[in-house]
């Protein structure tokens, strides 16, 4: 079910219904075709339950009264925050109700899923990324595009396995991953050490990612639910017990 | 007792991101104190910012504080070492500008170091490398009007070398490995991030006795009474930090630590810096908590010395009855007179007060009337 919800929260509508394993809020432009909307749809297909948190069609994203967005009300008993990294650009407003909105997720419990992707404008990854390391312990789940680990490695000037298991040690954030549609290789860097998964299949990226939110367990991350967390997208149908 | 709180970074509710409109959020919130996070590089465009944030701290009683690099590998090879100097300088530099009482730094960690006396060594070198660096960047008198813009180069001391403990075993800072290193080189000082203590020990900052053995131990080995402290919530399995949570989520509570600051640490200037997923809330939770401790402490010791006014009082007041007695024996024949039990009582009441006067239990005089013997 998706749910959109404008600012105002005035509005809003059902897309699509099915089951409801998981709940997930998601804060993007509204026209946006970001990873983050990439995976909420995704998300959508496989049951989750999908909040959009956007601006009014009336209003600029960039300069848009994210005043009026009562996260509290809004991450109540969700799940999953999932946010991209590249809204942080997108304007004072946006960069304003995203942090807002990853302080109001620990608040209420809700995880942080952020999305790190490559930005429209290359010269300003520096930014976004310094923007994340700023709100690193707000963050539960950090993924990588294969694009953007590429960039914030050498921007980082270290291998691309290396800058995940860095992140997790210095960073403390539960979950750093990655997954490269090519190779079909999944890296997690997770609590109980860490698992590089090749599957059998192809996927792109933001299926994956549903899928493996979709398949963790909310209170135990040991090694084999990581391991079927993250083969989900393969054999989603069967039950993990 | 001086207790300086505040957040690590610009706290999260504050409008602008500049280290300056930071700075006047943390005042209005009734805290004192930020380290500036400088976990990416430093950028030479933000050099402007940290001087006016410098002014600005000088001329208040607001302390600035300094973090070092993210990604830090002191004991790797010396490709990583090198590098990690080399992010570390760009954050000396910043911190002279922003008038930094303390510059943080991690080890990260051990490389092909085995934990112990060689890894130790290893960074006495490199940490007395780090602080002539700092003193030399801090400046000298004679170079008077080359800083004049910096008038705390003169006035104040250059910023001391904060190393900090880590909360994973695999990274180099156990208590004793820090204070080891901080007593080897002056200009040092141990940064004890709570959280991370905790998780390394399994969880064991419980109690106020467990911060005032870790004070102790600090104090008795290091020496002195500044602390500079990092405060959050964590979340721990295996001696190993998780997740950094907000206090209220974690089993590591601020209570017993604000309990011990009420109540034994009068003889500390202690710094304690937010760095929990909440930053300036959680500060302001540390706050509140540490003015409940004080109140609860002040209002024991208020009922204490109302205690004591009133024992003392009741035992004046039986020794001038006493002394009156002695004075006006007339008084004790009417009681005598007025019945024999008036005078036991009386006797009693003596002999007590003579207890009390005293402060030694005595049969002697008693008469019990029930004794049958």
């Amino acid at each position: 079910m998706e749910t959109r919800l404008d600012n105002s929260l005035t509005k809003s509508f059902v897309v699509d219904s099915m089951s409801t394993n998981f709940s997930i809020v998601n804060f993007r432009h509204p026209d946006s075709l970001d990873a983050g909307s990439l995976v909420t749809k995704t998300a959508l297909k496989i049951g989750a339950q999908v909040d959009v948190i956007t601006s009014n069609q009336d209003e600029v994203f960039a300069d848009f009264n994210y005043g009026i967005i009562n996260w509290r009300a809004i991450l109540q008993n969700k799940h999953w925050l999932l946010i991209s990294s590249t809204t942080v650009l997108e304007g004072n407003s946006p960069s304003n109700a995203w942090g807002a909105s990853m302080i109001f997720g620990e608040l209420e419990g809700t995880k942080t899923v952020m999305i790190v992707d490559l930005p429209e404008d290359y010269d300003k990854i520096s930014e976004m990324w310094g923007r994340i390391i700023n709100r690193i312990r707000q963050i539960h789940i950090l993924f990588f595009t294969k694009e953007a680990l590429d960039a914030i490695s050498k921007l980082e000037n270290t291998s691309n396995l290396l800058l995940l298991k860095k992140i997790k040690s210095k960073g403390l954030v539960p979950i750093v991953c990655t997954y490269d549609e090519d190779t079909s290789i999944s890296n997690i860097i997770h609590p109980s050490g860490e698992l590089s998964l090749q599957l059998q299949s192809q996927f792109p990226f933001h299926s994956w990612l549903a899928h493996f939110i979709n398949g963790l367990s909310l209170t135990n991350l040991n090694k084999s639910e990581i391991r079927y967390a993250a083969s989900c997208v393969e054999n989603y149908k069967i039950p993990f017990n | 007792m001086s207790l300086k709180l505040g957040p690590a970074g610009v706290p999260l509710s504050c409008k602008g991101r500049t280290i300056v409109e930071g700075m006047d959020d943390i005042t209005v919130l009734g805290l004192d104190a930020m380290e500036v996070q400088t976990v990416r590089t430093v950028q030479p465009h933000h050099f402007d910012q940290y001087w006016q944030a410098g002014i600005l701290s000088w001329k208040s009683d607001f302390e600035m504080n300094m973090h070092g690099p993210y990604y830090a590998e002191l004991l790797g090879s010396k490709r990583e070492r090198n590098r990690t100097l080399s992010k570390m300088e760009a954050s000396m530099q910043a911190g002279k500008l922003v008038n930094a009482r303390h510059l943080t730094y991690h080890v990260g960690p051990y490389g092909d170091f085995e934990p112990g006396s060689e890894a130790n060594e290893e960074l006495i070198n490199i940490f007395s490398g780090v602080v002539d660096r700092v003193q030399s960047i801090w400046g000298v008198e004679e170079e008077e009007e080359e800083y004049s813009a910096f008038p705390w180069v003169h006035e104040a001391e250059p910023s001391l070398v904060g190393i900090e403990t880590s909360g994973r075993q695999e990274l180099w800072g156990t208590v004793e490995e820090v204070l080891e290193v901080c007593n080897h080189v002056d200009g040092t000082v141990p940064v004890l991030n709570m959280a991370h203590i905790h998780a390394r020990g399994h969880g064991m900052m419980r109690t106020s006795e467990d911060y005032a053995e870790l004070f102790d131990r600090v104090r008795e080995t290091y020496g002195g009474s500044k602390f500079y402290c990092h405060f959050a919530g964590v979340e721990h399995r295996m001696g190993n930090a998780l997740h950094y949570t907000q206090i209220k989520k974690s089993d590591l509570k601020f209570e017993p630590f604000a309990e011990y600051l009420a109540e034994e640490g009068d003889w500390m200037d202690i710094t304690i810096i937010s760095d929990s997923p909440l930053l300036e809330h959680d500060a302001m939770y540390m706050l509140q908590h540490y003015d409940k401790a004080r109140q609860r402490l002040l209002e024991i010791r208020a009922r204490d010395q109302r205690g004591m006014i009133t024992t003392t009082q009741s035992t004046t007041d039986n020794e001038n009855l006493d002394s009156k007695e002695e004075n006006d024996p007339s008084s004790i024949d009417t009681k005598s007179s007025s019945g024999q039990k008036s005078s036991t009582i009386e006797s009693k009441k003596s002999s007590k007060s003579k207890t009390q006067e005293t402060n030694m239990m005595s049969f002697e005089e008693e008469e019990d009337e029930d004794d049958i013997f």
